[in-house]
């Protein structure tokens, strides 16, 4: 022990008050008893607060996180979409494997949807316009064989993919987006093109899809192999 | 009637300088602010779209967990290695008499002027409010990060809060640190306390102007006025 420390000696007069420790702990109070209320309301969404804000200034969503969304990716830097080199490759167990350009996709009969997100990280944003094209659409074109049970997407983020069962992805509300609220999805969203599957967390919503494989075998996805559930779904305690 | 001799009186003239926080102390400080500053930037890069290119997710997420386990380690070290350093840091924070009260009355006006404070203790009233705060919010941060870390491989821990005060508390103690940095590199009176944290010593005429009741009761006290 230091025996040279100072010991601040103090006398202790009535008029004391332990108001550091009630600074303290009411502090703990606040922010647990936050945690509980917030939950409870479904979240008071500070990121859609700062979005607000930013959204009435241009290119500051560059800068901040806007309309309640978080941006993640797993390498650096994000990939960037080039319309004259991007191909869209569908293969693995089907009777007629294609590759498409970005021409190609945009002749490919599109849908819209009007659905939530959710993160696993905590954080939603409600009512997402989307379009794009449903699975059914790309079942036709490449007729799936009957040994295919499960659906790769492979990123153009090097190390990032994620699987779906065939009967996840033929859910009716799976779609792999082009636009996302009216305008084209742009690169932090995942451009040219995004898996969307809102009935699980976005970490299976692999963004910046350049390849499509069906699979017989299962293989887990980036984040599965790093602890994550391989059944996202939203709202289901799942513990594995 | 008994009688007690008198303490000795040292004849030497005090020291320019006063010995105001010890090396553990310093050492604390120093730890948690460049453990707060990793936290700070990694935490961005997971949250702004323009830093995420700069640092992806699972590294961001690997040095923010990694920075917050050195933090609480080296506290829990320094606690059972030097307990009599942190629990000085505790008791004065935790007492508030009638001095702090008062010096609390006209805190945010001298904020922005150079008039003087009133008499305080060892650490004035604002300080001990920062300090009591600041680590009150450090553990909303780790109790909300735990949940947020336990919630993405078990989603039944996962929150629609979590997230929320995770945010709202980082904004407050980005607030207070900003405070704390301004007062004490730019604000006239208070930036002289920056040494306190540097080599542990402060110009004691600068004490005894803004700390005065606690440079009072450590020069009556000689074995204690380290300098």
């Amino acid at each position: 022990m230091d025996q040279n420390a100072p010991q601040h000696p103090t006398e202790t007069p009535k008029d004391r008050l332990p108001l550091g420790r009630a600074a303290f702990l009411g502090t703990i109070a606040v922010g647990a008893i936050g945690v509980a209320a917030i939950s409870k309301m479904g979240g008071m969404g500070v990121g859609n607060m700062v979005a607000d804000v930013g959204s009435v200034v241009p290119g500051v969503d560059a800068i901040v996180p806007t309309g309640g969304w978080r941006i993640y990716n797993v390498q650096d830097p994000m990939p960037t979409f080039d319309p004259a080199t991007y191909k869209l490759t569908i293969d693995g167990k089907v009777e007629k494997p294609v590759t498409l350009t970005w021409s190609d996709i945009q002749q490919t009969e599109m849908t819209t949807q009007v659905t939530d997100f959710h993160c696993v990280t905590g954080w939603s944003v409600d009512k997402v316009h989307w379009k794009g094209i449903t699975p059914q659409t790309l079942i036709d074109l490449v007729k799936p064989l009957p040994e295919a049970k499960h659906v790769n997407f492979q990123s153009l983020e090097g190390p990032y993919f994620d699987q779906l069962t065939m009967e996840q992805f033929k859910l009716k509300d799976v779609m792999l987006a082009s636009e996302m609220d009216g305008k084209p999805l742009t690169r932090v969203h995942g451009a040219p093109l995004r898996l969307v599957i809102p009935q699980m967390y976005g970490y299976k919503n692999v963004k910046w899809v350049s390849k499509i494989t069906f699979e017989n075998d299962l293989t887990p996805g980036y984040w599965e192999t790093r602890g994550y559930d391989a059944d996202a779904w939203v709202g289901r305690d799942v513990y594995h | 009637m008994s009688t007690t001799s008198p303490a000795p009186v040292s004849t030497a003239p005090p020291r320019a300088r006063i010995r105001r926080f010890t090396g553990a102390q310093r050492l604390l400080h120093l730890i948690l602010a460049v453990t707060f500053f990793v936290m700070l930037w990694t935490g961005l890069c997971m949250w702004s779209p323009a830093l995420t290119q700069f640092m992806n997710r699972p590294t961001a997420k690997h040095w923010h967990f990694m920075a917050a386990i050195a933090l609480g380690v080296s506290f829990l070290l320094i606690l059972v290695l030097r307990p009599r350093d942190v629990n000085a840091i505790a008791k004065e924070v935790d007492n508030f008499d009638r001095a702090d009260r008062e010096w609390l009355k006209g805190g945010v006006r001298r904020l922005f002027s150079h008039e003087g404070a009133p008499a305080q203790g060892w650490l004035n009233a604002g300080q001990k409010l920062n300090t009591a705060i600041t680590i009150g919010l450090l553990i909303v941060l780790a109790f909300t990060g735990i949940l947020l870390w336990m919630g993405e491989e078990n989603t039944t821990f996962r929150f629609a809060g979590t997230v929320d005060v995770h945010d709202i508390a980082t904004l407050l103690i980005v607030g207070l640190v900003s405070g704390h940095l301004y007062l004490s590199l730019f604000h006239k009176v208070t930036k002289a306390s920056l040494s306190g944290m540097v080599d542990g010593k402060v110009d004691r005429e600068w004490a005894r102007a803004n700390h005065g009741r606690w440079v009072a009761e450590v020069e009556a006290t000689p074995e204690l006025d380290q300098s």
